[in-house]
C-alpha cells in the first residue's frame, strides 16, 4: 500500500498554515514528520483523517482518494481522550465495534493488548481513575484495537515516562515490521531517528527538507568536518585566508570546520597539509537529527 | 446500520445506568407510590380527628330553642367542629386567649352577630358558617311571620334550578386536569433529557473523545445513535413512571375521591397514545436542537449560555400552552397557527387534541411537519456536530455559527 499526500494546502481565515505539502509512505515504513510547533504538523494529519477538507491538493491511497472511514486507519489525536466516566473495556469495546469489530472480537482484541501494554489490572477501572501515562496507553490500545493497516499517531511520546517511551517504541517497531503504514509526528528527535526511514521536517506550512534520514544527513556531512590535531600550527590562520571554509569552531576534539558548499573535502586537505599542523584525523561530520531540524526550522520569516 | 446500532446501544445502556437518571426514576415511583396511597392510610376515626372548640353565646332575643339545633346541625362533629353553649359573660375575650374556645360565636340579634378569635386565618370558615345559618334563621322567622307554612317556606328554600350541560366538543372541566398533568411531564421531561444530549455532546467534545470518535464513525450514526438511545432510555422511564403511577392507581382507586386525580388518571386511551406520540416527536425536535447547541460547546461550562435560546424558545411553547390552557382560548387562530410549527407542534397540537377542536387532517399535517422538521433537524445538527469537533476555545457568535451551517451545505 502507499499513502501519498499531494500539494495539499490549507487556510484558517487569512491565515496560510499548509502552503503545498507533500509526501508518500509505503507499507512497512515509518514516516516521521517534524517541525516546531506550530509547522503544520498536526493540520495534516487531520487533513490525513479527514478532520480538516484540505483547500487544494488530496490524499490518495494506493491512488485513490482516502476513505477514512472504509481504509483501515488506526488514529491517536494529539488531543488525547475517552470516556472519562467510562471503564476501560467499556470504551475499547465500544470504539472496536465502532470500527467494524464484533463485540467478542473487540474485546478479544482489548485484552492482548492490554496484556501486551502490562495494562490488565485496570481492565475494569474507570478511566478517570488512571493516570496520564495510563489514560495514553489506553489510548494507544483504541488506536490498534482492529489492527489497522495504517497507523497514524501525533506526538505519541509526550507525557510518556522512558519505560513507557521504550514500550511504544516497540510496539511502533512491530508494526512496522508487521507491513503497516506508519506515520507520527514528534519531537523526540532519538525516538524519530531509531526508526524512522523517512523524515519530513515542515516549516512554516512548506517542507523544508524530507527523505530518507541518512540521506539527509550524508547531504548535510559533506559541509562539515572535524580535525582532530596533534599541533594546531598555523592552521587557522591559512584556513581563514583560503576560501575553502565559510566557519570555523574550536571544538574540545579539535577543529569543526564548515566547507563552502563549492568546496570539498579534497580542497580542505590541500590547505591542511600546506599548513604546519600534524592531523591525527579528519573526520566528516554526521549531524544529528536535532542538529539537521534546527538547521532547517530555525530560519524563520 | 451496525455503526449506529452500536452508537445506539451504547448510548442507551449509558443512560439507563446512569445514577442520577435511575435515583429521579426511583424517587418519582416512591413519591407516587406515597401520594397515591395516602388515602388509605388517612381514613381515620372521628373521634381522633382534633376538633374545633366553638362556643356560642346567645345574647340576643331569640329563643335558645331556635338556635341550638340549627347552630348543632351547622357546627355538626362531622364537620370537624365541638359547639359548646354558654351563657352571656363579659369575658369572652379572655376565653379566646386562654385558648379554651377556638373561637366564640355571639348572636347579639337577629341579623348581627359578635365573632371573637385569636387570629383570622386565610380560610376561616367559622364565620359564613354562622352568618349563612343566622341568615336562614332570620329569613324562615320573617316569612314564618308573614303567615308561610313551614311547608311552603322549606319549598321555597329548597328550589333549585336543573342544569342539562349538553357538550358538543369537548368537556374543558374534566381534560383541563390531565392536559394539565400531560404539559407538565412533557416540559419537565423533554427539559431533563434535552439538557442530558447537550451534555453528552459536549462531554464527549471535552473529554475530546470526539476526534477518535468521528475518524471512527459516521457523524449522522453518532448524532441519531445518541438521540434515539437517550431518548429510548427516557422513554424508558417515563414509562415506568407512568406505568407504577397507573399501577398505585389502581390498588388505590375505591379510597380516592380527589376529582382531579380522578381526571388525570380518566384520560381517555386515544389521549394517552396522541401524548406517547407527540412526546416522541417532540423530544426529537427538542434532542437535536439540544444536540447542535451541545457540539457548539468546547466545555460543559459552555452549555449553559449555548442552550439558552432553545431553553427560550421551548419555555416560550410552555407558556403559550399554559396560558392557552387557562384563559380557554386554545380554538383560537393564534393557537391554530403555532400548533403547526415544529417546535410548538408538541405541546401546543396535544393541548388542542386534548382540550380543543381538531380535525385528523390537522394531526396528520402536525405530525409529518414534525417528522419533516425532525430529518432536516437531525441532519442540520450532525452537520454542525462534525463542523463544531475541532472548534475548541471561544464560545461561536451567531455569525460562526451560521458560517457552519453554510459552508458544510456546499
Amino acid at each position: 500500500m502507499k499513502l501519498e499526500v499531494k500539494n495539499i494546502t490549507k487556510s484558517f481565515g487569512d491565515k496560510e498554515v499548509l502552503k503545498g505539502v507533500s509526501f508518500h509512505v509505503e507499507s512497512g515504513a515509518a514516516l516521521g514528520l517534524l517541525g516546531r510547533n506550530g509547522a503544520g504538523k498536526t493540520t495534516t494529519i487531520r487533513i490525513i483523517m479527514g478532520l480538516f477538507e484540505p483547500n487544494s491538493g488530496e490524499v490518495l491511497l494506493d491512488g485513490k482518494p482516502l476513505d477514512i472511514r472504509e481504509a483501515n486507519v488506526g488514529y491517536m489525536p494529539e488531543e488525547r481522550g475517552l470516556y472519562p466516566k467510562k471503564t476501560v473495556i467499556e470504551q475499547l469495546a465500544y470504539f472496536g465495534e465502532l470500527r467494524g469489530m464484533t463485540k467478542q472480537d473487540a474485546i478479544k482484541s482489548a485484552d492482548a493488548l492490554l496484556e501486551r501494554l502490562d495494562m490488565t489490572e485496570y481492565r475494569g477501572a474507570k478511566l478517570s481513575t488512571l493516570s496520564k501515562g495510563n489514560q495514553q496507553k489506553i489510548q494507544l490500545v483504541v488506536t490498534l484495537i482492529n489492527d489497522p493497516d495504517i497507523v497514524i499517531l501525533d506526538e505519541p511520546f509526550s507525557g510518556l515516562d522512558p519505560v513507557n517511551a521504550m514500550l511504544l517504541k516497540d510496539i511502533v517497531k512491530e508494526q512496522i515490521e508487521k507491513g503497516k503504514i506508519v506515520i507520527f509526528s514528534s519531537h523526540q528527535m532519538n525516538y524519530i531517528e531509531e526508526f524512522c526511514n523517512e523524515i519530513v521536517i515542515l516549516n512554516s506550512g512548506v517542507i523544508a527538507v524530507s527523505g530518507a534520514i541518512k540521506d539527509i544527513k550524508k547531504s548535510m556531512s559533506q559541509s562539515k568536518v572535524l580535525l582532530s590535531l596533534l599541533d594546531k600550527g598555523n592552521l587557522s590562520e591559512k584556513l581563514n585566508e583560503s576560501t575553502v571554509i565559510s566557519s570555523l569552531e574550536d571544538d574540545e576534539e579539535g577543529l569543526v570546520v564548515t566547507l563552502k558548499p563549492e568546496s570539498s573535502v579534497d580542497d580542505l586537505i590541500k590547505v591542511v597539509t600546506n599548513s604546519t599542523a600534524k592531523v591525527n584525523e579528519i573526520k566528516a561530520l554526521e549531524p544529528s537529527l536535532a542538529e539537521i531540524f534546527v538547521d532547517y526550522t530555525e530560519v524563520d520569516s | 446500520m451496525k455503526q449506529f446500532l452500536t452508537v445506539f446501544k451504547f448510548e442507551l445502556l449509558g443512560q439507563l445506568k446512569n445514577k442520577i437518571a435511575i435515583v429521579i426514576t426511583a424517587v418519582i415511583v416512591i413519591g407516587l407510590a406515597l401520594v397515591l396511597s395516602y388515602p388509605r392510610f388517612n381514613i381515620e376515626p372521628l373521634e381522633d380527628k382534633h376538633l374545633k372548640e366553638v362556643a356560642l353565646v346567645n345574647s340576643s332575643s331569640m329563643s335558645d330553642e331556635v338556635l341550638k339545633p340549627a347552630f348543632e346541625n351547622a357546627f355538626s362533629k362531622e364537620a370537624g367542629y365541638n359547639l359548646t353553649f354558654l351563657v352571656p359573660e363579659d369575658e369572652l375575650k379572655t376565653l379566646v386567649l386562654n385558648d379554651e374556645y377556638d373561637a366564640i360565636i355571639e348572636i347579639i340579634g337577629p341579623t348581627s352577630i359578635n365573632y371573637v378569635v385569636k387570629t383570622v386565618g386565610l380560610y376561616d370558615y367559622e364565620t359564613s358558617i354562622a352568618s349563612e345559618t343566622l341568615k336562614s334563621l332570620y329569613q324562615y322567622n320573617t316569612l314564618a311571620e308573614m303567615g308561610l307554612s313551614e311547608e311552603e317556606v322549606n319549598q321555597f328554600f329548597s328550589s333549585n334550578i336543573d342544569v342539562n350541560t349538553i357538550v358538543t366538543g369537548k368537556d374543558q372541566t374534566t381534560s383541563f386536569w390531565y392536559t394539565y398533568v400531560i404539559v407538565m411531564i412533557l416540559y419537565f421531561v423533554l427539559l431533563i433529557y434535552g439538557q442530558f444530549v447537550a451534555t453528552s455532546v459536549a462531554g464527549e467534545k471535552s473529554s475530546r473523545a470526539m476526534e477518535v470518535l468521528i475518524t471512527s464513525a459516521k457523524p449522522m450514526n453518532l448524532m441519531f445513535g445518541k438521540v434515539l438511545g437517550s431518548g429510548c432510555a427516557g422513554l424508558i422511564e417515563l414509562l415506568i413512571i407512568l406505568g407504577s403511577a397507573i399501577g398505585f392507581y389502581k390498588l388505590n382507586e375505591d379510597v380516592i375521591t380527589n376529582d382531579i386525580v380522578s381526571s388525570v388518571f380518566g384520560i381517555p386511551t386515544y389521549v394517552a397514545l396522541m401524548t406517547i406520540l407527540f412526546f416522541i416527536l417532540g423530544y426529537f425536535i427538542f434532542a437535536f436542537m439540544y444536540g447542535a447547541a451541545g457540539s457548539l460547546a468546547s466545555r460543559t461550562e459552555d452549555i449553559s449560555a449555548l442552550v439558552m435560546p432553545v431553553m427560550v424558545l421551548f419555555m416560550i411553547t410552555f407558556f403559550v400552552a399554559i396560558i392557552g390552557m387557562n384563559n380557554g382560548s386554545v380554538d383560537e387562530l393564534y393557537f391554530k397557527v403555532l400548533s403547526f410549527l415544529p417546535t410548538f407542534s408538541s405541546m401546543l397540537m396535544l393541548v388542542r387534541i386534548c382540550m380543543g377542536e381538531v380535525a385528523t387532517w390537522e394531526i396528520i399535517l402536525s405530525v409529518v411537519i414534525q417528522l419533516i422538521s425532525i430529518l432536516g433537524l437531525g441532519v442540520l445538527c450532525s452537520r454542525i456536530y462534525r463542523a463544531g469537533i475541532l472548534m475548541y476555545g471561544n464560545t461561536p457568535k451567531p455569525k460562526d455559527i451560521w458560517r457552519i451551517i453554510t459552508s458544510e451545505a456546499k
